[in-house]
This record gives structure tokens, sequence and C-alpha cells, in this order.
């Protein structure tokens, strides 16, 4: 059976969620990891790769593809970068959350 | 029409039977058309930090959690996630088999176990992401008579018979081009104009046909003729021997010597520019101005009274310097933003420089800053590489180190209307937002799509140009006469000399025919009436000699 705090939790992070969402937090955010991904060329990287690779694996599907190419993505997210959305998440939870 | 060409192609047989019935087919233009609405509303909420509007997010009909990434199913509109699987379990368990991705307008289906390309359903999601922008673009409904909502040709009748006669070719080719003697600087400036879309599409629907231009010496002719032989179907390669010499009698550049590409590239602009049918010294609309043309503002503030000083300069590409002022080498690495960030930077005029007509002092204190006033539908950067050393032309330096540039480039934050608001803005609110402003119009705007790179490998006078170019989605590597299937990562990793970008949405103005056409149809008209005065005058004097036999 699933403790008091964790259905509390999951209703708080839901709520959170879909005020993020709702103001525009959310997708401001996102841009701001898209604008930076792309600048260290990130975003190229990982598109001519998946590319050439779906090129030689005739059929793969998309999924199968995204699988095959997740890991190393991730990998190389740039630490600064990181950094950089964990606080302007750090932000705007701190700026919802009473202390 | 017979053809040999496939126009429809098509991964998924369900969905092209959607399009094939027109009820089916209604219903889905509609979600499309839903879908966009709601997905440019999404982004300029995201935008307007400051206005506290909100938008509703679906939640999963599934799961109930707000998604951030909605999937639609296409039969009954069911939405849920995609990270859960729960669009998925609603396709087994209804038998529906296609489903939208919201943010993309992407396609996948269950059957085909993938997502899939289907070009009617592409072309539908782009017209509809495009008409959902231009209702939400700020310009677009601001000036009335000045910009047009982009409309799919169709064929007029006279058209169509014209159509049924003609044999279609394809819209993209490739061909070599022979080296003439140290002449790579020009096949790198040629591929790039038959790479580049507005300039084929200029020379393609016959704008300017070679054969029936009467003018001597006309580059503009040269390159219609340079266009017809490289889409004329033959595979070989072809030397561009009469577009060299027609350089040679239009310019000082003669001569076998190598050339600075990009002054060739300048040089040629203006050739074809002067060549073309109806174009003028100011405000031109030839070919090259309305491809290339954008405009500078140099803004100059007198930081002792705040008084602003605009002049506005029209540009045909930006050159960008690789060093400091200072003339040290950068220490972190350089790119493309990097460059324009620095030419789009404060720089502070020395002493004498400057006199403001305000305060009426030389002022020592007086900055000086650049931005793009107008964007240009292509692009074009230049790396200036080479350092001349005062005057001598011989002693040149290259600077070797390389330039990290983008696939796509978002040219909003060098543009005047963005910089004025970012300064409007941190006046206000003391703090300015990372996201764009809604009043800007929609992020595509500004956004460019690369599509051509000058390289040069070797020493100023004894090196070699080649070029990567895309066709479509393919890159593909020139090396004079040689052509090779290359990639993104392979272009990307080159060392640039030259980049041309070409802009994703285009604008449109009502139509309107060129004053020189009103002009030669006005003189067609009159010759047809002094053809006609001179027959009846003809015809007075037979009879008049016959009535004086009788």
């Amino acid at each position: 059976m699933p403790a008091r705090n964790e259905g509390r939790h999951d209703y708080l992070f839901a709520q959170l969620r879909r005020r993020m969402a709702e103001s525009g937090e959310w997708d401001r955010i996102y841009a701001q990891l898209r604008q930076e991904l792309k600048e260290c060329g990130w975003r190229d990287d990982f598109k001519n790769r998946s590319k050439e690779g779906a090129r030689k694996s005739e059929g793969i599907t998309f999924e199968a593809l995204m699988d095959t190419h997740r890991p190393q993505a991730e990998g190389e997210v740039p630490q600064a970068v990181k950094q950089n959305i964990k606080n302007m998440i750090k932000r705007y939870l701190d700026s919802q959350i009473e202390p | 029409m017979a053809s040999e060409f496939e126009t429809d192609l098509t991964s998924c047989p369900h969905l092209a039977v959607i399009f094939s019935d027109e009820n089916t087919k209604t219903i889905l233009l509609d979600t499309y058309r839903k879908v966009a609405t709601w997905r440019v509303q999404r982004s300029q909420i995201a935008a307007n930090s400051a206005k506290r509007r909100k938008i509703s997010f679906p939640a999963c009909r599934t799961c109930s959690t707000t998604m951030l990434k909605p999937f639609v199913c296409i039969r009954c509109s069911y939405l849920a996630c995609w990270h859960d699987e729960h669009i998925k379990d609603h396709l087994d368990e209804s038998g529906h088999v296609l489903c939208l991705d919201v943010s993309s307008g992407n396609v996948y289906c269950r059957d085909c176990g993938d997502f899939v390309y289907d070009s009617n359903a592409h072309r539908t999601n782009i017209a509809a992401f495009v008409a959902a922008e231009e209702r939400s673009t700020f310009f677009q409904e601001a000036r009335t008579g000045s910009r047009e909502p982009f409309r799919t040709w169709t064929a007029a009748e006279k058209e169509v018979v014209a159509l049924e006669a003609a044999s279609p070719v394809p819209c993209q080719a490739r061909r070599g081009l022979l080296n003439l003697g140290q002449t790579c600087f020009m096949n790198v400036i040629l591929q790039s104009f038959l790479a580049n879309p507005l300039l084929r599409n200029y020379f393609l629907s016959d704008k300017h046909n070679h054969k029936l231009c009467k003018a001597a010496d006309c580059t503009c002719c040269e390159l219609d003729i340079v266009f017809s032989e490289v889409y004329s179907r033959n595979p070989g390669p072809y030397g561009p021997a009469s577009f060299l010499a027609t350089t040679w009698r239009s310019t000082e550049l003669s001569g076998y010597s190598q050339q600075d590409a990009h002054e060739f590239f300048i040089s040629t602009l203006n050739q074809i520019h002067s060549t073309s049918r109806g174009s003028t010294a100011f405000q031109c609309i030839c070919i090259i101005h309305s491809t290339f043309a954008g405009m500078l503002q140099s803004q100059v503030k007198c930081e002792r009274c705040g008084n602003v000083t605009t002049a506005t300069d029209p540009m045909l590409d930006i050159s960008l310097e690789l060093k400091d002022k200072g003339g040290s080498a950068v220490g972190t690495e350089m790119t493309l933003l990097s460059c324009l960030r620095r030419y789009t930077q404060p720089e502070k005029l020395g002493p004498n420089q400057y006199s403001c007509d305000k305060c009426g002092k030389a002022s020592h204190e007086a900055s000086k800053r650049l931005s793009i006033l107008k964007l240009p539908p292509v692009l074009s950067f230049q790396f200036k590489r080479f350092e001349h050393k005062s005057g001598d032309k011989s002693a040149a330096h290259k600077i070797e180190a390389p330039v990290r540039f983008p696939a796509t480039i978002n040219m909003a934050p060098f543009t005047t209307l963005f910089m004025k608001s970012k300064e409007r803005q941190s006046d206000e609110h003391g703090s300015t937002d990372a996201a764009s402003f809604s009043h800007l119009g929609p992020e595509t705007n500004y956004e460019y799509d690369l599509f051509c790179v000058v390289c040069h490998e070797g020493q100023m006078d004894n090196g070699h140009y080649t070029c990567f170019a895309r066709s479509h989605d393919e890159w593909y590597r020139y090396d004079d006469d040689k052509v090779t299937h290359t990639s993104l990562g392979e272009c990307l990793n080159s060392q640039a000399y030259m980049c041309f970008y070409v802009k994703r949405r285009l604008e449109y103005k009502p139509n309107t025919t060129p004053s020189y056409k009103i002009a030669r149809e006005a003189e067609a008209i009159k010759e047809k009436e002094r053809e006609r005065e001179k027959e009846a005058a003809r015809m007075r004097e037979v009879e008049d000699a016959l009535l004086a036999t009788v």
C-alpha cells in the first residue's frame, strides 16, 4: 500500500505540472533548453547521427531509432546546460511553493 | 498528364485512403487546422510572460495528466499521452489506426507500427501551420495592402492547357562544373546560385530567357544558360566558358589567376542586377535584390545627452570579422552566433569620431550599434579570413581557425525590432526574457536554413575552393567536376568561408505588374495604333487612286 505522503506528492506534482504548462513557463524553459542545445551544436550532431544511422538501417522505426541513439544524445548534453535548466526549474518551483 | 514522376509519396496505405475520400479528408483537414491554431496560441502565451494569460492544456483521457506533448486520434479525437503509451492503448482498444502528434503534426500509424510520411499530409500540415501563423502575425494585419497571406497556386485555364502539352522535369538537378584553369572560385559561386531556391525558381520559370534577350554581354542570360545546362539531364560535368568570358568582358576581374570567391560573388550579383530587365538604382526589385537585399541600421548614441541618430544602409550580404579589435585571437570557440553578437554589439566610438548635433560637443562618449532592419530571403555570410597588410595584396594572411555554424539559425536577436523591444523591456521591468516577444510575430518568421557552404583550403593565392550544397534534405560536396553525396555532419565539420541561409517563411505582397512591363504593354498598344493608322492611310490612298481612274 502506498504511503500517505506519496499520494500527496503525486497530487502536488500534477498540480505544478498543470500550472507550469498553462502559464507558459514550461514552454519558456523548453525554448531556452532548445536554444542552448542548438547553440552548442548538440542538435545538429544528434540529427546527423540519427539520420545517417537511419539511412544505414533500412526500414528502422522511429522508436527503434530513438532507442539506439537516445543514450549517447543524453550523455552529450553539456553539464552547463543541464545545470542552467535545472536552476530555471528550481526557481519556478520556489516561486510556486510556500516555504 | 502522363508522368514518369511520382508526385504523391506515401509510406502508409491507411493514410492514403483518408485523402482519397472527400469526407474523411475534410475531417482530417479540420483537425490539422485546429491543431495548428492551438500550437500557435500556445507559443504566444509562452512568449508573453508579463501578461497573465493562460491557455488550457488537454489532459490525457486515460490517466488525466496534463499533456505537454498531446496526441489525438484521427478517427474520434481521443486525446492521450504518448509517453505512457495511452494513445497506443486507445488505438488497440478502438481499432482506430491513425493518430496525430499535436506538437509536430506527424502521423503515427498503429498498423504500420511507426510514424509515417505522406506528402499530402505533410503539405496539409505545413499549410495549416502557415495559415495559423499568418493569422497571429502582427505585421500581417496592421498594414493591409502590404502583405498577403500565402495561397497555393492553382492553374488558370490557359495554364492547364499548357501543362498538358508540357513534359515535366524534376525540380532538382546536380552537375559538376569543369575547372577552366583556376576557376574553382567561380564554380563554387555558380553552385551556390544553383542551390539557391529563389534563383532556381526564377530561372526555371523562364523569367529571363536567354534565347529572347537581345542584350549583349548579358550576365543574367549567362546564368540562365547555366541553369538550362544543369537541368538538361546531361549528367556529365559542364564547362561554364561563356559565363567566364562574359565576366571578363564586364569587370576588371579578368585573367586566369585565382580570384577571391566572395569578391566574385558580389561582383556577379551586381552584374546580374544591371542586366536584369527593370532593375533600378534605388529600391530595386530585380531578382538579385528581391533575393539578397536587406537593410542594416546603424545607430549612434551620444552618451552625454542621449541623442540618438540612425542611418540605414542597404546590404547584399554580411561580412564578419574573425579577430577582436585588439587583434588578439579569440580564446573560446568561434561560432557564427558569437560573430553575429560581436557584429551587433555596441561599439565605443573614439574621440573626434562623432560630434553630437544636440549637445554640440565633440563627444568622447558615443557608441555605435549595428542591427538588421530588414532581413532578406537569402542571407549570405562571409567570414573575413583573408587579411591584407595595408595595401600590399601579395602579403595576405589567412585565418585558419574553424568557425562553427548551425544548420538552422534564428535571426530575431540581431534585428532592430527585437533589440528595440529588449531595450524597452529592460527599461520597464528591469530584466529581459530569453523567449521571444509576441508582437514580433511567430519565431519561424526569423528562422533560416543552411543550403550552401563555400570552403577554401590552402593559402590565399594557391588555394582551392570547394562547396557543400543541399538538395531538399540531402547534402552534396562539389569539387569542380566531382560531385559526391555526403552528410550534414560532413558539411558542418568543414572550414567555412561563406555560408548561405534561406528564410523558412517568405512574405508575400499583392501581385503588381512591374512598371517596365506596364510601359512595354502601353508601347505595344501604341505601336498597334500606329500600324492601324498607317494601314488606314494606305487604304485611303488606294481608294483615291481608284477613284481618279474612274
